[in-house]
């Protein structure tokens, strides 16, 4: 009986397909539904590249080791056994050349600004903030000090803003997964420098896949609208 | 200063009590200038005029049985009412009972309000000197490096003076498009 049991799924023999078969449900596919490209034989998967690149990217998002005050206590824990954000595919990295996001996890003063920028600086495109916590977003209880910045956005640029003092692990939990599906999102220039290249690069990729690559609500207001 | 004789305050400790009698009496005659106070907690209270304070340091600190030889803390405060900074050095003696508050003040509206550096008699003093340089901004003569030590060195002013106003520019969001690396 054991012996029967161990027979794996490779004994079992399928029938070889006659033909290839239309896969119907890849939605905002950029091939068109006529063309061979969507025919596929079963075990083989289509998608368009940049859908591939950003379910890479939102799945291996590494962060970098860096806790500044008290929130990163939270992010410790977020990080270890219990909330386990390994399952989301994140790892902390010691280095920022390795990173591809970064949790600002406490108080900014004006000394710690300065690292906290040539950190970011160091990272590698494309890369993503979170800023955790009252401390980070606005300054929270400190704000108005005479040495802390009002919010990490005021030193870098930041995706996703997770309010609380400290934010739980389920907070933070939930900031990366919106993260993720800003990410999703995001088009093959991730990281566009310029509005002129913003322009350029959503035109382009919005006329050939349908779609904006920045999120709606990127405008003036400078808000980055999460749309999971 | 503090009022422990209240009800329910602690006990006051008898040996402290004692220690800084003696300790008065001593500074009495070995430096004339300072002005001993026991509390009633049984610490002592030390006022010297900044031109004493070294002495009455070397006093404390040399001390025999029971020398001042913990430096627990450097407080700075501001008085603007009385147009006065003060410093006070919080000393413990290890191997004895005694607990010494050892005060000197300073014009605040002077160019570099100064007192003498301790640094020579408590090695200790040097980082907490420089923190009251810092954010109150007393200098501390013969201090070997006084540099700003919790601000960064181009801070402008003394930020835990009474009428220190924060004059930064307002700050402005960055966002990926306008962000300079
Ligand atoms: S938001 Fe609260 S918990 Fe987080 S760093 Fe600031 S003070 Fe600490």
């Amino acid at each position: 009986m054991g012996v029967e049991r161990r027979r794996g799924r490779a004994d079992i023999r399928t029938p070889r397909p006659k033909d290839v078969r239309i896969v119907e449900d890849i939605s905002h596919h950029s091939v068109p539904k006529e063309s061979p490209l969507r025919r596929v034989v079963p075990g083989v998967f289509m998608a368009d590249v940049q859908k591939l690149l950003n379910w890479g990217r939102k799945n291996s998002l590494w962060y970098m080791t860096f806790g500044i005050a008290c929130c990163a206590i939270e992010m410790m824990a977020t990080g270890a056994a219990r909330w386990d954000l390994d399952r989301f595919g994140s790892f902390f990295r010691a280095t920022p050349r390795q990173a591809d996001f970064m949790f600002v996890s406490g108080t900014i003063n004006e000394k710690m600004a300065e690292t906290v920028k040539l950190l970011y600086d160091q990272m590698a495109e494309p890369k993503w903030v979170l800023a955790m916590g009252a401390c980070a977003c606005t300054g929270g209880p400190f704000a108005g000090s005479y040495n802390v910045v009002p919010g990490v956005d005021k030193v870098i640029p930041v995706d996703v803003y997770v309010p609380g003092c400290p934010p739980r692990p389920e907070a933070l939990l939930d900031g990366l997964t919106r993260l993720q599906a800003l990410i999703a999102q995001e088009g093959l220039r991730a990281v566009p420098r310029t509005a002129a290249e913003r322009a350029a690069v959503g035109r382009s990729a919005g006329s050939s896949a349908g779609r904006p690559v920045e999120p709606a609500g990127s405008d003036a207001s400078g808000e980055r609208e999460v749309q999971a | 200063m503090s009022d422990t004789g209240e009800a329910g305050a602690p006990a006051v400790n008898q040996e402290r009590l004692a220690a800084s009698e003696a300790l008065r009496a001593h500074l009495g005659t070995a430096v004339p200038g300072a002005e001993a106070v026991v509390r009633p907690d049984g610490e002592l209270d030390v006022r010297v005029r900044a031109a004493d304070l070294e002495a009455a340091a070397r006093v404390l600190a040399g001390r025999a049985p029971h020398p001042l030889n913990y430096l627990a803390c450097v407080t700075g405060l501001d008085w603007p009412e009385r147009g006065r900074l003060e410093v006070v050095y919080t000393l413990y003696s290890l191997p004895g009972p005694a607990k010494v508050h050892l005060r000197v003040e300073v014009d605040r509206s002077l160019e570099r309000p100064s007192v003498p550096s301790l640094t020579s008699v408590w090695p200790t003093a040097e980082f907490q000197e420089r923190e009251v340089f810092d954010l109150l901004g007393v200098w501390f003569e013969g201090h070997p490096d006084l540099r700003r030590i919790l601000l960064k060195e181009d801070f402008e002013g003394h930020p835990l003076r009474k009428d220190f106003v924060d004059r930064r520019p307002p700050w402005r969001r960055v966002t990926r498009e306008d962000y300079q690396p």
